[in-house]
Formats: structure tokens, sequence, C-alpha cells
């Protein structure tokens, strides 16, 4: 009975380490025809939701269904933190809520997780069993070894199925312990980089947009750059006086994030970024990658065209507006980011600016 | 006190322990988490932090009515906590009330801030509203006093610091991390894919309530040479368990740094607020330290009384 009792206890450790199966990139994707009856389809992110234990479900339901009546989505990226310290039934309020909200106004959504979305009174997995029985989401979660959990692709196709772009969901995962006394916010890692790189041929290198929570480096290098054609940190505009790698295209937005020294190598950043640089942004560069947003840090706003050689094309890079006043936010810098996308491969940017009062709706070119 | 009336109120107060504790924790979760919003929802949860709030003062006025230290503290707990209990039961029972006429609750079963909120809080009211009035009741009419207890060998700053703050912060303390860990049975991960490494935090997380329950209830009124062994010997255990559990989590969370941000981060809400490690350092300071202080304390004491011998 002890040696069967003992056993009993060792077989949760030995499974786990017997490692998980093993899929294709195609495994990965799943197909949306939106573009089967259309040649322009509006991809919304919305972000930093961060309902809590305390949310006024009604309140926040009012507020999404305002911004999604007036920005017209076809399809609805929620990209990390939309719950922070919540429990079970605040993860269900946010699901059905986003269910009942798509129903109304015509969209299908999937989300990414951020650093918060652990942060809850329940088990890591919950996430994936609510999101599994939602009526609207097609959040996908292989039980794979590849780090981190919404790691999968959408495949916007025409009516005979073609691809024609990707909507890329990279978990940035959330902390990673940096120290006795400190966590650093973690970064998409290698293998799920050579992942992206892995489903994008796959997927016949189509034009794709990313959507991942923790900021990437190459953000805070277009702030700089930004700051040498003329931004300013008074106004959030740039970081004039530092170099920085790469090439700067159009950009618009601010950075009103306080200055931290997140690590050495990186100095002084109104982004908070992962511990170390990650090679994603490369990995779009050469995967027809057409833009990278994230969320994160909620009073930055800023958007960039971006790219690291003269050869290249640009990259999209930047934050998604922070969607609604959970936590934190800026009043006037709330409500999300659409993505024009066509049919030709073309694509165009704007920011939806949405309040909590009515006819507070104002839409604005990202770089009129 | 008669010794079957004590013998239930213990029985009560070990029992109430993990109830307090799950009550806090989540009280302590919303709280924090509104206390850094800049549109904070403190309306909402109030009734959940009452409810927190009340559960612990119910356990400390058990605990008093347990361990009278003179008829001077002795009314005080009666009176004073029976009259707090029932201004935090009255209060939040009439929360609860306006809530649900004004349509604040969805229902009293809306399950939002715990399983069964609000119905939870409003039953916690009235319970604190009998138990104070019953209190109050009890010690104007029924009570049939008590003789002068002899003086308290403390000094009185020891008996303020000791008793009335760091044995109520350390208790609470205790409570909160009882609940994390009551809720990290059912919230663990599935995937145990650091389960070396967060078994020693779990066990870290009971280790304080294990420490306060012995401590009441086996040291506390015991004498002599069998003090003398279960405060050398208990302590000695907890020391040496503190010990190789805080080099366990310590040593595992540097080798698997993504140990607690994958699978105890319900279990330090404000860590990840501010991105700093604070709760497995106050978990190993709790391990070590205090059966280190008492220790040490109980050591030299006996030194002094030996030595006077």
């Amino acid at each position: 009975m002890k040696k069967q009792a003992a056993a009993l206890f060792l077989l949760p450790l030995l499974l786990s380490s017997c490692g998980k199966a093993t899929f294709v990139p195609e495994d990965y994707v799943q197909k949306l025809p939106l573009f089967a009856t259309k040649d322009t389809v509006n991809v919304l992110q919305i972000t930093d939701l961060h309902w809590s234990l305390g949310v006024d479900v009604s309140r926040q339901k009012d507020y999404l269904s305002s911004l999604f009546a007036s920005s017209n989505p076809d399809l609805v990226v929620a990209s990390g933190d939309n719950v922070m310290i919540g429990n079970e039934g605040t993860v269900r309020s946010c699901v059905a809520t986003m269910d009942e909200l798509a129903e109304i106004h015509g969209f299908r959504w999937i989300t990414t997780f951020g650093n918060h979305d652990r942060q809850g009174i329940y088990e890591p997995g919950f996430w994936k069993r609510v999101l599994a029985s939602s009526s609207h989401c097609l959040y996908s979660e292989l039980d794979d070894d590849l780090t981190g959990r919404s790691n999968y692709v959408l495949s916007l196709t025409d009516a005979s199925g073609a691809p024609l772009w990707n909507v890329v969901s990279i978990d940035s995962n959330s902390y990673f312990q940096s120290s006795t006394l400190a966590y650093s916010y973690d970064i998409v890692h290698e293998d799920q980089v050579q992942w992206y790189e892995e489903v994008s041929s796959a997927t016949g290198d189509v034009p794709n947009l990313v959507y991942i929570h923790i900021p990437l480096y190459e953000v805070e290098y277009a702030f700089r750059l930004a700051g040498q054609k003329g931004g300013t940190l008074e106004d959030g505009t740039g970081r004039p006086g530092v170099e920085a790698p790469g090439i700067l295209g159009r950009f618009s937005g601010v950075m009103h994030e306080a200055d931290v020294v997140k690590n050495e190598e990186l100095g002084p950043s109104r982004c908070c970024v992962g511990f170390e640089p990650s090679r994603l942004f490369s990995a779009l560069e050469a995967h027809h990658g057409r833009g990278v947003f994230f969320g994160h840090d909620h009073i930055n706003d800023f958007i960039a065209e971006y790219k690291t050689s003269e050869t290249g094309e640009y990259v999209t890079i930047g934050y998604g507006l922070k969607t609604g006043d959970g936590l934190y936010f800026e009043d006037g810098m709330i409500g999300g980011t659409l993505s024009t996308i066509h049919r030709d491969g073309s694509v165009s940017y704007s920011r939806c600016f949405q309040g909590y009062e009515d006819d507070s709706f104002r839409k604005e070119d990202l770089f009129a | 006190m008669k010794k079957r009336l004590s013998l239930i109120l213990s029985l009560g107060e070990a029992l109430l322990f993990p109830v307090v504790g799950l009550a806090l924790y989540d009280a302590i979760m919303a709280f924090v988490v509104e206390a850094a919003s800049t549109v904070p929802e403190f309306p909402r949860i109030l009734p959940l932090l009452l409810m927190g709030v009340t559960l612990v003062v119910l356990w400390f006025v058990l605990h008093a009515i347990r361990r009278p230290r003179s008829p001077g503290s002795r009314k005080a707990t009666y009176l004073g906590g029976g009259a707090v209990l029932l201004l935090l039961g009255a209060s939040t029972v009439i929360l609860d009330m306006v809530y649900a006429f004004t349509g604040t609750f969805a229902s009293l079963l809306e399950s939002k801030a715990t399983w069964l909120y609000p119905i939870d809080t409003l039953v916690v009211g009235f319970l604190a509203d009998f138990l104070g009035a019953f209190l109050i009741f009890f010690y104007v009419k029924k009570d049939k006093g008590m003789p002068e207890l002899s003086p308290h060998p403390w000094p009185l700053w020891k008996r303020i610091v000791l008793g009335y703050v760091l044995f109520p912060l350390y208790t609470m303390i205790a409570m909160f991390f009882a609940g994390a860990f009551l809720l990290n049975l059912l919230y663990f991960d599935r995937d145990f894919s650091h389960f070396g490494v967060t078994l020693s935090f779990y066990l870290l997380m009971i280790l304080p309530s294990v420490s306060v329950l012995l401590y009441e209830h086996l040291i506390r009124d015991s004498e002599g040479v069998r003090r003398f062994n279960l405060i050398l010997r208990g302590g000695s255990a907890f020391l040496l368990t503190g010990i190789v559990l805080s080099l366990w989590g310590y040593f595992g969370s540097l080798q698997d740094p993504y140990a607690i941000s994958d699978s105890l981060v319900n279990a330090f809400p404000l860590d990840f607020l501010i991105s700093k490690a604070i709760g497995p350092i106050l978990l190993y300071l709790l391990a070590l330290v205090p059966p280190l202080c008492m220790l040490l304390s109980f050591l030299f004491a006996k030194k002094k009384e030996d030595s006077h011998v």
C-alpha cells in the first residue's frame, strides 16, 4: 500500500516529464473566409480591458458596444490583460460579454494573453476551457511544447479558401524572475519565433498582422528615431539625443509612461519591454509581416513604420489604444486601433477613440 | 472559564481560521487591484471588504473571549467587540440591501466577486449582528464576572507590541496565506510543470497557520517541563522545516524562474503589480523569524531563570 501511495504521488511528476504531442504548422491555423463576400476587412484591436473582481460589467459592456458600433469591425483582437485579479466569474463574464456583443455587432473575435491574464483566482488552463465553449471566439490552444499558450493563426481567406491575410496571435508570456527581489517582463521566446516562421511559410507567407501583449524593443528604437525627426520627450512624441538602430518611416502617437530603466542595455525607456530583445521583428520582416501591435503600456499609443535595413519593407509597429478605464488610463486616450486590410494586401490604420460619454467616438487616421 | 466552553471556543477558533483566511484573501485581492486603479470600484466591492474585516474581527473576538486577561479587557472584548461586530454586520446588511434594490447587484447570487456573492456577505453580516448583540446582551445581563488575575509577567510595552501588534499582524498574514493555500488546492497548475518548486511554496504558505494554531492550542497553556519541551522541540522543528522549505523554494525558483509567474501568481497579488518578489521573501521571513525569536527568547529567559536559581 505504501508503495502504491508513493507511486500515485509520483505519477503527476512522471507524467509531466513525458512531453507533449508534436504538431505541424497547419494545426495552428484556422480559416475564416472573411474575404469571401468583401474586399476589405476591419480588424479592431482592443487591449488591456483589466476587468477585475469589482468590474461593473454592465457599464463596460455599454462602453464596448459603443466602440464596436462606431468602428464596425469584422474581427476583434483582444491583445491581452483582459482580466487582472479576477476569478472564474470574471473570466466567464468577459467572454460572455464579448460573445454577446459579437452576436449583436456581427464580428468574430480572438485573444492573445497578457502578463496579467494569469493573475487570477483560477487555474492557468481555465481561460482555455472557457474560450473553447465560446460561441464567437476563435481562440485556439494546442497541448504542445511551444512556449506560452495563445499561439495560433487565423487565416483570412476568399471564397475558394485561398489565404489572403493572416492574423497571428503570439503569447508574449508574463514574467521572468530575473533576481531574488524582482520580476522582469518576459518575451516572445525563440521557439515561438521559429514557430511563426514555420507557420508563415506553411501558409504561403501572405501578408500578416501579429498581435502580442508585451512590446518589442523595436518600438523604443522607433521612438528614439522619432526624436531625431523632431519628437520630444516633453510631449511624448520622441526621444531625441539617443542613437537607435533601424530606419523610421511615418509615425504618430505618444508615449506618456514613466521613463524607467528596465535593463542596462536599453537604458531609460517608456516601454515596459521584456528582459531581453526578441528576434520576432526580424522574422516579421522576412515573412511579409505588415504590422505588429501590442498593449501593456496603457498611456502609450505610439505607432511607427520601422525597418531594420534599407532594402526591407516597413513594418508598422506600435501600441494599440488601451480599451476602457480598467486599472489606469489617460483621458482621451482610450478606444481601439483599427487595421483595415484589403484583398490586394494593402492596409491602412486608424485610431478609434471612444470615451464613456455619449457621442464621444472619434476616428483618426494613423498617419494623416 | 469552564473547560467545555473553552473547548468549544477553541474548536470554533480553529475551524473559523481557514474560513477567515478565504474571506481575507478575497478581500485583499479585490482591494489591491482597486487601490491601484484610476477609477476604483470600491463601492462595488465594499461588501466583500466588510465581510473580510468582519470575519477577522470575529476571530479575534473569539480569541479574546477564550483568553481574558483582566476584568477590564474582558469588558472591552464583550462590549467593544460586540459593538464593532454589530456595526460591521449592520453596515454590510444595509449595503447589500441598497445594492440589491438599486440594481448594483444583478442578483443576490450574481457570483461575481465570490461563488456566493453577495449572499455570503449578507449571511456573515447577519451572523455578525446576532453575535455582536448576543455578546453585549450576555455581558450586561448574564455575566457573572471574573476575578482579578495576577499581574501579567510582561511589561506593558511588550504586551502591546507582541500581543496587540505583532501577533495580530502575523495571524492575519497567516490567514491570508491559508486562504491562498486553500484556493490553490482548487486552482493549482494541472500541467505540474513547476510542481517541484511550487510544492515548497504551498507548504510555506501553510506553515504560519500551523504555527499559530499549534502555539495557541498546545504551547500557550502549557507549563513547566512540558512547556519547555514543546517550545524547544516544536520551535526547533518549525525552524528546521522553515529552513528546508525556504532553501528549497529559493534555489528552486532560481533554477526555474518561471515557476512563480506561471503557477503561483494568484498567491502574491502585490508582487505582479509592482514586479517585486515580496511574497516569497515574506514567506521565507515568516518561516524563519518567528520560531527563531521564540526559541531565542525562551532560551534566554530559561538561562536567566536558571542563573537566579
